[in-house]
């Protein structure tokens, strides 16, 4: 049977990150594919080709915060300036190593995120991910 | 009582010596004339001169022109003092006086009664005054309402010699408060006086319809008279014609004889009468002009006081106004002192605020002090002691790497060169922040030849430039205040960037200038180059610790570079920012002080 969350999108700058967070969700059984990218323009680039290339729109979105040039925020601004059929249904969970996440959950009222998760990520984490912001939703329609 | 008895006594037997024409003329003053003429022989008859059988006359002397003079004259031709004849002498001038036994003088004419008393010493002379202080003279008298009174400087007049009557002695005024209230008396009488000259004026017209009626009385007489002569002649007729009855009128000769005399004893009388009523008219017009003299002469004094009064008056409004101009002046002077004190209290609030801020702001900036020491302090300490847990993993990376290789399969194995890379990433990133705590603690500033400088950071980027092919152009440069080695660095990390920061097909090409300031208080220092050029969101984060523009596969780095830069400046107390276009290039400008 087809994995609950089909298809997850990583950006982060950094490669090894990319590569371990790959791993993990490969792992565990309610996540689909992940496609990985470097930096925010990269995604955004990708997310504007879909409706050409009819390639498949994310489920969730891991985004790390710091990133050089375009930072996570910014990357947040450009994605609610896209095109709603583009956007809808996609979760944006945060993911960061910021040693204050009060901050961030403080700027994080500014934007619309789905979540905040501390790295690097686990199986633990992904099973509560997947129980908030999945399940529900599956087990309703299913 | 007993006084004013005396007084009247004294009065009586003077009224009855003058007789009717005095009691003729009632007016105020006349009274006062004739009583101090006769207050002043009284005196005289009353005092014993300590000399009194050196003088054969009695010569009593008068200062100023004073109508006394007159008065006195006239009495003397009535009465004596101390038994011998009375002559009266005039003195215009207080040193002439000599000679004389009694000296009157009235303080209208302003006669110095000091100086008047020192001039009479020793001469034997008794004073007698008027209107002066109390005590100030021998004997002083001062007009009340029709009569005087008098005070008596015993103490004086003793030590001179002379001997008081005990009667003299017991009415005159004894303390000068009485002297001063009986003062004012004539004070406010000299004010009814005043009234009084209309009234006498009026009196003055009476007079002269009395006279009128007296002339008219004269003439009647006059025709009295010649019809006396005409009886006389009808009589002198009738003895004619009685003589010429011859002898037997004869018999009765004896009682014509005796008819004849009795008629030239009436016709005498009369002719007597007549040339007493001239006397009287003659000496009534006297008077009379004497009245008007001294009517005259008052209203002049009127007219003098008046005059003063005026004067006062206007020298009273004058200095009214120079009053109300001195109290303009005044409160204008304190109105500005108000101002200027105002001001002064302003100004010391606003420098006294000014100065809090001031100690506010050195305390502000020793805390900064101490809080950017702490940090370096921190960073310097965590940077030391992160390195040596990091150098065991990548110590454990290797073994792994070069002795178990075989053992791991692709995901194991790339999983391995990532935690090698990141292990190398953690190193470099913790000596940049090392690197970076140390910046700005150097104090051994110098004067740093920006020229030669720059040609030794081209000598050791000669590899970089060779393979890139870039083009440096470098302006004539300036001497410069600063540490050497982290100017170096400044340069280092700008021409590196510049160099870096360009698209793999252009050739970059740099150029490196400086110039003063307006104020001629700094040097800007600019470093220019072709490169991709920085969008305006980032111009401001390229210089915070770690911010990166791009991927590190795009352009290598660790994002301290302009960090460094930034902090270097900031302690050398310059400012550094940057201009540019994306796509065309950009200029990194500096400046530190001349």
């Amino acid at each position: 049977m087809m994995n609950p969350v089909e298809f997850v999108l990583l950006i982060d700058d950094d490669n090894a990150t990319n590569f371990f967070n790959g791993m993990m969700l490969g792992k565990h059984d309610s996540f689909g594919r992940t496609l990985a990218v470097r930096s925010g323009s990269e995604a955004l680039d990708f997310l504007q080709s879909i409706p050409n290339t009819d390639a498949q729109k994310p489920d969730l979105i891991f985004l790390d915060i710091n990133m050089p040039g375009m930072n996570g925020w910014e990357f947040l601004d450009a994605f609610k300036e896209l095109p709603v059929h583009i956007t809808e249904g996609i979760k944006v969970i945060l993911l960061s190593t910021s040693s204050n996440p009060e901050e961030v959950k403080k700027s994080m009222r500014k934007y619309s995120v789905d979540d905040y998760i501390n790295k690097p990520l686990s199986m633990n984490i992904l099973d509560s991910v997947y129980e908030v912001h999945f399940q529900k939703q599956y087990s309703s329609t299913s | 009582m007993l006084r004013s008895s005396f007084i009247c006594s004294l009065l009586f037997g003077f009224f009855l010596l003058v007789g009717s024409v005095q009691a003729q003329e009632s007016g105020n003053e006349q009274v006062k004339r004739v009583q101090r003429t006769i207050f002043i022989y009284n005196i005289a008859q009353q005092v014993t001169w300590p000399n009194a059988s050196d003088f054969d006359t009695f010569s009593i002397g008068v200062l100023g022109p004073d109508r006394v003079a007159i008065d006195l004259q006239v009495m003397a031709q009535r009465r004596q003092i101390q038994g011998k004849p009375v002559e009266v002498v005039r003195f215009n001038k207080v040193k002439d006086v000599q000679g004389i036994q009694l000296l009157y003088v009235n303080r209208k004419f302003n006669y110095d009664i000091n100086y008047v008393l020192s001039s009479l010493s020793g001469k034997n002379i008794l004073l007698i005054s008027e209107d002066y202080n109390y005590n100030t003279s021998m004997i002083n008298m001062v007009n009340v309402g029709d009569s005087f009174e008098y005070e008596i400087n015993k103490p004086l007049l003793l030590s001179t010699g002379f001997i008081v009557t005990p009667s003299l002695e017991n009415y005159a005024v004894s303390s000068s408060e009485k002297w001063k209230e009986l003062f004012q008396e004539t004070q406010d009488d000299l004010a009814e006086e005043e009234k009084q000259v209309e009234a006498q004026q009026e009196i003055i017209s009476e007079r002269d319809k009395e006279i009128k009626e007296q002339e008219k009385a004269l003439s009647q007489k006059d025709e009295i008279i010649t019809s006396s002569k005409d009886l006389l002649t009808r009589q002198q007729d009738s003895i004619l014609e009685l003589a010429s009855q011859n002898q037997l009128q004869l018999q009765k000769y004896e009682d014509k004889v005796l008819i004849e005399q009795e008629l030239e004893r009436t016709i005498a009388n009369q002719v007597e009468f007549l040339r007493t009523q001239q006397e009287t008219i003659d000496s009534t017009n006297t008077r009379i002009a004497g009245q008007l003299e001294i009517l005259k002469a008052q209203e002049d004094e009127i007219n003098e006081k008046q005059r003063i009064l005026d004067a006062q008056d206007e020298t009273i409004s004058s200095q009214k106004k120079v009053n109300m101009l001195l109290l303009v002046i005044a409160g204008l002077l304190l109105l500005g002192a108000l101002l200027i004190y105002r001001g002064y209290l302003q100004k010391r609030k606003l420098s006294d605020a000014l100065a809090e801020k001031n100690s506010e702001f050195e305390m502000q900036a020793a805390e900064l002090k101490q809080k950017n020491a702490e940090l370096e302090q921190f960073a310097y300490i965590a940077s030391h002691d992160l390195q040596e847990p990091l150098s065991t993993i990548s110590s454990l990376i290797g073994i792994l790497k070069e002795d178990y290789d075989h053992l791991f399969d692709d995901v194991a194995k790339q999983s391995l060169q990532f935690m090698d890379d990141s292990s190398l990433r953690m190193r470099e990133l913790i000596q940049a922040l090392l690197k970076h705590s140390k910046l700005g603690m150097n104090q051994d500033k110098t004067y740093v030849n920006v020229n030669t400088l720059l040609k030794d950071i081209q000598g050791d980027l000669t590899e970089k430039i060779k393979t890139t092919g870039a083009e440096i152009y470098v302006d004539d440069m300036p001497e410069v205040l600063a540490s050497e080695v982290e100017l170096r660095l400044v340069y280092q990390n700008l021409i590196t960037n510049a160099i870096k920061f360009t698209k793999d097909d252009v050739v970059p090409e740099i150029n490196i200038s400086a110039e003063k300031t307006q104020d001629k208080a700094f040097w800007e220092f600019s470093v220019s180059d072709n490169g991709i050029g920085i969008p305006g969101a980032y111009r401001d984060r390229i210089f915070a610790i770690f911010q990166r523009l791009h991927s590190r596969e795009e352009y290598e780095g660790t994002g301290i570079g302009l960090a460094h830069v930034k902090k270097i400046i900031d302690a050398h107390g310059g400012r550094i920012w940057v201009e540019s276009t994306v796509g065309e290039g950009s200029t990194f400008f500096f400046t530190l002080p001349v």
